[in-house]
Parts: structure tokens; sequence; C-alpha cells
């Protein structure tokens, strides 16, 4: 049977703007959509575009606290709030601006749509771009991040579907999954697992290996922390080392992943060299082992290069063909419109050998450490 | 003078110096037990120069209480009321993992990576060794990177 893939979108993704000046551009969403229509990828009858309305304040409380609720809520009430600070609003990373709440509230809207699509059927994937804003705390905003739509998705599809219900969460952006490990950090029945560049080079300064849960959920998180200039062989390296394994063990029920691009070696905010071939080869990984699967976006801050890789991964979740080249509808965004460009990356980086060897070091060392203090908690031997 | 006024100042020097001895030994503990808690904190004074809270405030992380002049942590532009939020990879909640981090990376590194916080901005502080290629060249991008040796 064909799979049946959802790709949740509305032009109201464009309200969660910072402003110009700031990283986490609308348009990498914008051009997204655009990208995947020129490609033809949201006509086939098996994928359908869904348009999704602002989350209800209960779904948000599943995650968030009321007096953080009401502290986003202020401005849009033409309210003040008394020590915005506090909350980690008012700040660079996260400026107050008008219309907040709504701007967040229709991203975690979408990622509840995305995830009830799948708990109901009428989806066997579902894709919503706007949305893995994994570094929302509790009570705090954070990393471009308000309202923790990945936590919110993932609580609001074990509330619906019961005891028993088993979720895993990879987060393959280059920023720690700090919100989302903090929220489930004491449970067993959801299984975070985070990649991302190690806490020692980038915000927001944590996932090490060392944290892997308490109490009931001891085991239940875990970290890959990458180093600077580690490429796509030595990240899928350490992906089917750990994750592959830990995902078969799981058994999950469902499979939620954020899937942020800024692991790719033309980011302006991070110091990762993968590209979208790396990126495509992790997502397969996942694809081989999720077949009720909700995708949220991410971080990514070169947009000509986070289209390209949210498209080449859409049009896997859907199991379709992705074209070779971007149209010549959608080329001027991607580099000179004279020759085609692909879709995926044209050039690999060059990384220095030693450097490349500290990469590999590193992640070797992370790879050990995990199977140590995590895989006996899953049944599965240090050296499965 | 009478002996009963010379009891009495003998009970009130004895008073004065049972209090004052109280006072000492609060400030002298013996040295057999110390106060795991003070002596963290005299660590990282004096390694550091930094003095911060014993616990993460509401938002996370260690606020910065002190900072000692000429200090490493000075050398490297910490200021009081920042906050101090990871060390290494790790996210710090209480002044005695701070410390166990601090001592733990300088076994194996001669640097300790401090993540700071200032009004929701965030950079890296590298306190110790010198600064690598690599470091160097990781400076790109938005965690600034500062190294300052330890003392």
């Amino acid at each position: 049977m064909m799979t049946q893939a959802a790709f949740v979108y509305t032009p109201r993704f464009n309200d969660y703007d910072f402003g110009p000046g700031h990283p986490l551009k609308p348009i990498r969403v914008a051009r997204t959509h655009e990208l995947l229509r020129a490609c033809g990828l949201l006509e086939p009858a098996s994928v359908s575009v869904v348009k999704p309305s602002v989350a209800d304040e209960g779904a948000v409380a599943l995650v968030h606290t009321r007096e953080y609720i009401d502290a986003v809520r202020a401005p849009s009430e033409g309210r003040s709030v008394r020590r915005p600070l506090e909350f980690g609003l008012g700040t660079i990373d996260n400026p107050i601006v008008e219309g907040l709440y709504e701007g967040s509230a229709i991203i975690v809207g979408a990622s509840v749509l995305a995830a009830d699509l799948v708990i109901d059927g009428k989806a066997d994937v579902a894709f919503n771009p706007a949305g893995g804003l994994h570094h929302a705390h509790r009570a705090r905003a954070a990393g471009f991040c308000v309202l923790n739509d990945c936590a919110v998705a993932i609580a609001h599809t074990l509330k619906r579907c019961g005891d028993g219900t088993k979720a895993v969460y990879v987060d393959i952006d280059a920023h720690h999954g700090d919100g989302v490990q903090e929220a489930f950090y004491d449970r067993r029945d959801v299984l975070t697992i985070s990649l991302h560049e190690s806490g020692r080079y980038l915000f927001p300064g944590t996932g090490s290996v060392s944290e892997i849960g308490e109490g009931e959920g001891k085991g239940f998180s875990v970290n890959v922390p990458f180093s600077p200039y580690t490429h796509d062989e030595i990240y899928l390296w350490a992906f089917r080392e750990v994750v592959v394994p830990l995902l078969e063990a799981f058994e999950p029920d469902f499979v939620f992943t954020q899937l942020g691009v800024d692991t790719h070696h033309t980011d302006p905010l991070t110091h990762m060299s993968c590209t979208t071939r790396g990126y495509m080869g992790v997502v397969e990984e996942i694809a081989q082992r999720a077949p009720r699967w909700i995708a949220f976006g991410g971080g990514g801050y070169d947009v000509t290069a986070v289209p390209r890789a949210w498209t080449l991964a859409f049009a896997r979740m859907a199991q379709l063909e992705a074209p070779q080249r971007i149209p010549d509808s959608q080329a001027e965004h991607y580099g000179k419109a004279e020759k085609p460009i692909p879709l995926h990356d044209a050039e690999t980086p060059v990384i220095d050998e030693d450097w490349a060897r500290v990469a590999r070091e590193f992640a070797e060392e992370s790879v050990k450490e995990i199977r140590e203090r995590v895989f006996e908690f899953h049944g599965l031997g240090e050296g499965d | 003078m009478k002996p009963r006024m010379r009891s009495w100042i003998i009970a009130l020097i004895a008073a004065i110096l049972f209090v004052g001895g109280l006072f000492w030994v609060r400030a002298n503990p013996p040295a057999g037990e110390p106060d795991p808690l003070v002596d963290a904190r005299d660590q990282l004074v004096e390694r550091l120069g930094l003095e911060v809270a014993l616990e993460a405030g509401p938002g996370g992380g260690l606020r910065v209480e002190g900072v000692r002049p000429d200090s490493p942590v000075d050398r490297a532009g910490i200021q009081v009321g920042d906050r101090l939020m990871a060390c290494g990879d790790r996210s710090v909640w209480h002044v005695h993992q701070l410390v166990q981090f601090i001592a733990e990376d300088l076994g194996v590194a001669p640097a300790v990576s401090l993540m700071m916080e200032r009004d929701g901005v965030y950079w890296n502080v590298l306190l110790g060794g010198r600064p690598r290629a690599m470091r160097e060249a990781v400076g790109r991008g938005f965690a600034q990177r500062v190294s300052a040796p330890v003392a």
C-alpha cells in the first residue's frame, strides 16, 4: 500500500518572525513549501497538504506552566510582563514581538495536528517544517524557541493513546535537544535521543553522554555529542552504532524526529561538516524503522541548504522520488541560474586531516560511553 | 573587690570566651571534618576567582555572585549577575557539581569550558590552557571563546 504522507503548512508560519537580523528566518519554511510544490512532490494522491490551527491552551499546558503561558500571551493582550528575562523573553535570541503567542501556538498546533493525523491513521507519516522548537523549557524561552511543539506533540500522543504507548524522539539538529529531554527526563515511555555538536563548543552547552535520565527514566535519555568538523561518514557511523540498535530494541509505537539541518557544513551558527548526503543517510535509517512517523523541522540557518534538505527528507518520508535538479522556477534561490542546480549538495567540504581525526576519536569516545552507560537498560550488550 | 563581684566578672569573661570560641570554630572548622560546601566555594574562589550561588535559580544555571579582580574569570570577562549554565557539556544545578566537573576536566585536559549566559546571550569561556588552533577555528558562529589561564 502507498505510504500516506501529510505536509502540514500554513502561510501563518511566517508570523513566527523575530525580525530581519534574526537567524531563524521564516522564509526557510516558505521556501521549503515552494520547492516541494515546484518539484511536484505535493501532487500525488498519497500526499495531502493540511492546514493547522492554533493549539488549544490545554495542549500547550501539557508541557508549559500556566504562569509562563501567561507571560508569552502578555504582548498579544496588551499587558507587559514584569520580569520577562526570568522567562527568557526579551532577549536577543527570543525578543518580545507582536503576536508572539499566536505565532508560537500555530506551530504547536501544527505539530499536534501532525501527531493526530498519524494516530488516526489518516497518514503514515507527517511533517511540520515549522516545528522542532526543541530548546523551549517548561517555563523559559531559549535559543529561538518559545513553545516546545515537539514535547507538546509527544505528550499529547501519549495522553491520547493511553498507557503502554511508547514514543521515541530522535533529534538530529546540531544543537542539543535540551527542552525535550527535560520534559521526559524521568520517563521510560519516551526515549529521547539527541545527536549534536558538543556543548563544549555550542549552545546550549549541555547534552553530555552522562545525561541519561533519572529515576524511572534512567537509560531513556541518550546524548551523542560530536566534535566540530564531524563529517558525514563519522556522523552516520555513530548513528548506526547507537541509534539504530536503540530504535530496534525500544520498539516504539511512534517515531518523532527533529530534522534540523544545522549540521550542514555551510551553516553559519555551528561547526559541523556534514552534507545533504550524510543527512539523507540518517533520514534513510530512520525511514526504515518508522512506520508511524511524525517529523518536525528545526534549526538550519543557511537558507540555500535547508529547503533542499527538507524537500529530500519529505520525499523519502512519502516514499516518492525527488528530482535530481532544482526546477527552474526555484533556481534563483539556490545559486547561479545559468547552470542546473542539483537538489543534493554539489560540493563536499574538504576537512583538514588532523581535525577529521579529532572528530573521529571524539565520536568513538561518545559511542563507547553510550554503550557502557545506556545499552544495559535496553537489554543490549555493550558489544551488540 | 567583693568576692561576689569577682565571680560575676569571671562568668562574663567565660561567656565571652565561649561565644567567641563558637564564632572561631565556625570560621575555622576542625581540620578533620571540612564543610564540603565551604570547601567547594573556597576552591572556586582560589582557583578561578569565581563566587557563585549554591544552587540554580528558576531559569537554570548558577548566578555569579562575585568575581575576584584580575582572576581567570575576571580576565575572561565574566561579571557579577552572569549565569553559569554548563561546564564541559553538562548542565550545572549545584555548586558541588561545578567543583566536581572542574576537577574532572582539569584532570584530563588543561582547560575548563564554561557556558555562560547574560541577558539571554550565551557564550563559551575557556579557562586554562593555550588556545589551540582548533579552538580558535571554532570561534566562528555565536559562541565566542575566551581563553584565560587558570591560576
